[in-house]
């Protein structure tokens, strides 16, 4: 399958701080990338970047085959953009919106106008068609910010958070407009901070953070790579640890690790199942009544905890202090 | 289609955007409207009688050309703050990641700040001729004046653009530009003549571009002061060649930045 996005070593610097340091990677066709990363991990600039609007102080980057450092013009037709905020002119209506970005597109003035009434149409916005956008509720200005990307049917689209600063409902609805594209072929790049969107949408995850690649893979393969499964006991006294370590390293086959402030013992596991009875039996045996006493699968959130360092589905009281 | 005829039309539906703006959003429409009469009232009306200047009928004369050209200054300075907006609510992001081309967009944008600018300039020449003030030279030398003001309005219209393209938020654009304009055209001849100024403002009032295109207006609408000295000769090079290096530089440097444009 051929790779519509393709960057390699993309590297930007504002100043002394680095918002990419070397950014590679490739979207097959009709799939969608998601890129995961917290705030400042340089999402936006690579948007920016492969939407020509930013050139890269080094790397290569080419949509649906074109370079679009050397040939933005040529690569613009192909790719549809949406930023942070909904760009959309709130002094027009929806489809006053939608037919001049048409018109822009030389599309004509009566293929702009279908465009726009197909578009309206797809993404459930017909009854406020002619209504002024300023009066839109932020659901509605996103979902017509997508359609704003959608005009000239462009075989790639970057999307940079689409649903920041949505409330869960219409966060769905986002997600149902994005699915839809992906199944019509559409090559899609999702930069997203939330790890649910990305696990939802993505078939491939490239996490992103201060500008470097942690890891990526598909959302199975990232949570396997941090874990799997572990066995996990906690214990009513620090003192039964040390037992428990032992108890463990035998059933699970070493690699335990102990966690004193919380009374935990953990230990990775390749058959949880089976693993968990024979613990619980031999724990039976030395005596041992653990608090609680389970099979932890790392989620992907696990992973992105892990790997940068912070949680990765920020509170609705986060998401407001920002916008 | 040929490229021309494209290019022409992507610069009709940007041009388009810019009156539609200014239908619904009349408020950015109010201030420069309303000041060159408030203008009139003030000075041409109110102060009139106090005020006279030397080898002029009526102070009225002398104040209108220059009130004209103050107005249009101040309305096509409202384009940066307009630009700004447009970058902060990523406009500028998306018009740029469309294939129309830069030029044509920002070309657009000013034809529509042209047509504002026309609009200023009648209303402040309407309340000009109710406080007064009368073109002194035929119709073919008005008509010319006017030209001569609108050209001076595109020019401000265009630094303006690039003002707001490099302004960090509409706030600033909003509190510099207006500022900045206002000091440029109270600091030169508009209200009164530079010699009867104090020694030191003097020679900023002269070199003033302002007062070049204020001299060139009066000149041809003969509305100069008698025994001031000027003369076609020597009023309109200095206009036409202020107005023509702000074109000359505005122009590039304005695309030049709407390729650069930074993150919303």
């Amino acid at each position: 399958m051929a790779a519509a996005i393709v960057a390699e070593g993309l590297v930007k610097r504002y100043g002394s701080a680095t918002a990419l340091a070397g950014l590679s990677l490739s979207v097959p066709e009709g799939t969608v990338l998601g890129l995961l990363g917290p705030d400042r991990a340089g999402k936006t600039t690579a948007v920016r970047i492969m939407a020509t609007l930013l050139r890269p102080d080094a790397g290569r980057c080419l949509v649906n085959g074109v370079d679009v450092l050397t040939h933005p013009a040529w690569a613009r037709p192909d790719i549809g953009v949406c930023g942070q905020r909904p760009a959309v002119d709130g002094f027009l209506t929806g489809f006053e919106n939608l037919e001049q970005l048409g018109r822009l597109h030389r599309l004509g003035r009566r293929r702009a106008r279908a465009r726009a009434e197909e578009l309206l149409e797809r993404f459930h916005l017909s009854e406020a068609a002619h209504r002024r956008v300023s009066c839109y509720p932020a659901g509605m200005r996103r979902r017509l910010d997508l359609a704003c990307a959608l005009v000239a049917a462009p075989a790639v689209v970057l999307l940079d958070e689409p649903t920041a600063g949505l409330d869960q409902r219409s966060r769905l609805g986002i997600w149902d407009v994005i699915s839809e594209r992906v199944r019509d072929g559409t090559t899609l790049l999702l930069a997203t901070r939330h790890l649910e969107e990305a696990d939802e949408l993505a078939d491939e995850i490239v996490v992103l953070d201060r500008g470097h690649v942690l890891a990526r893979g598909t959302p199975d393969q990232l949570t396997r790579q941090i874990g799997g499964e572990r066995l996990q006991v906690v214990l009513g006294d620090r003192a039964e640890t040390q037992v428990a370590e032992d108890i463990l390293n035998r059933v699970c086959g070493g690699q335990a690790v102990v966690f004193l402030d919380q009374h935990l013992v953990q230990a990775p596991v390749v058959s949880g199942a089976q693993a968990l009875i024979e613990l619980v039996r031999r724990l039976d045996a030395a005596g041992i009544e653990p608090v609680d006493i389970g099979i932890h699968r790392a989620s992907l959130d696990d992973v992105f905890r892990k790997l940068t360092g912070q949680a990765a589905t920020p509170t609705l009281a986060d998401e407001e202090a920002r916008t | 289609m040929s490229e021309f005829a494209a290019v022409a039309q992507d610069v009709w539906v940007t041009a388009r955007r810019g009156l539609v703006r200014g239908r619904r959003e009349p408020r950015l429409l109010v201030l420069p409207l309303l000041q060159p009469v408030l203008f009139m009232l003030l000075f041409g009306v109110l102060l009139g009688g106090v005020i006279s200047v030397p080898g002029v009928a009526g102070y009225p004369d002398f104040l209108i050309p220059g009130l004209i050209v103050q107005a249009v200054a101040l309305t096509a300075g409202m384009a940066a703050v307009d630009v700004a907006g447009d970058v902060r609510h990523g406009m500028v992001d998306r018009f740029r990641a469309l294939p129309t081309p830069g030029g044509a967009v920002l070309f657009g944008r000013t034809v529509s700040d042209l047509l504002r600018i026309a609009m200023t300039a009648a209303v402040a020449a309407a309340a000009g001729v109710i406080a007064g003030w009368r073109v002194h030279s035929g119709p073919a030398a008005a008509a010319a004046g006017f030209l001569l003001v609108l050209t001076f309005g595109y020019a401000v219209a265009w630094l303006s653009v690039l003002v707001g393209l490099s302004a960090r938020t509409p706030r600033a654009a909003r509190a510099v530009m207006p500022a900045c304009l206002v000091a440029l055209t109270f600091v030169s001849n508009v209200l009164a003549p530079p010699d009867t100024m104090p020694q030191w403002l003097r020679p900023l009032a002269e070199a003033n571009p302002v007062s070049a295109v204020v001299t060139a207006l009066r000149v041809l609408w003969g509305d100069e002061p008698a025994g001031s000295g000027a003369t076609a000769a020597s009023a309109y090079p200095p206009a036409l060649v202020w107005i023509f290096a702000v074109l000359v530089a505005a122009i590039p440097l304005a695309l030049r930045r709407y390729r650069r444009t930074p993150a919303p």
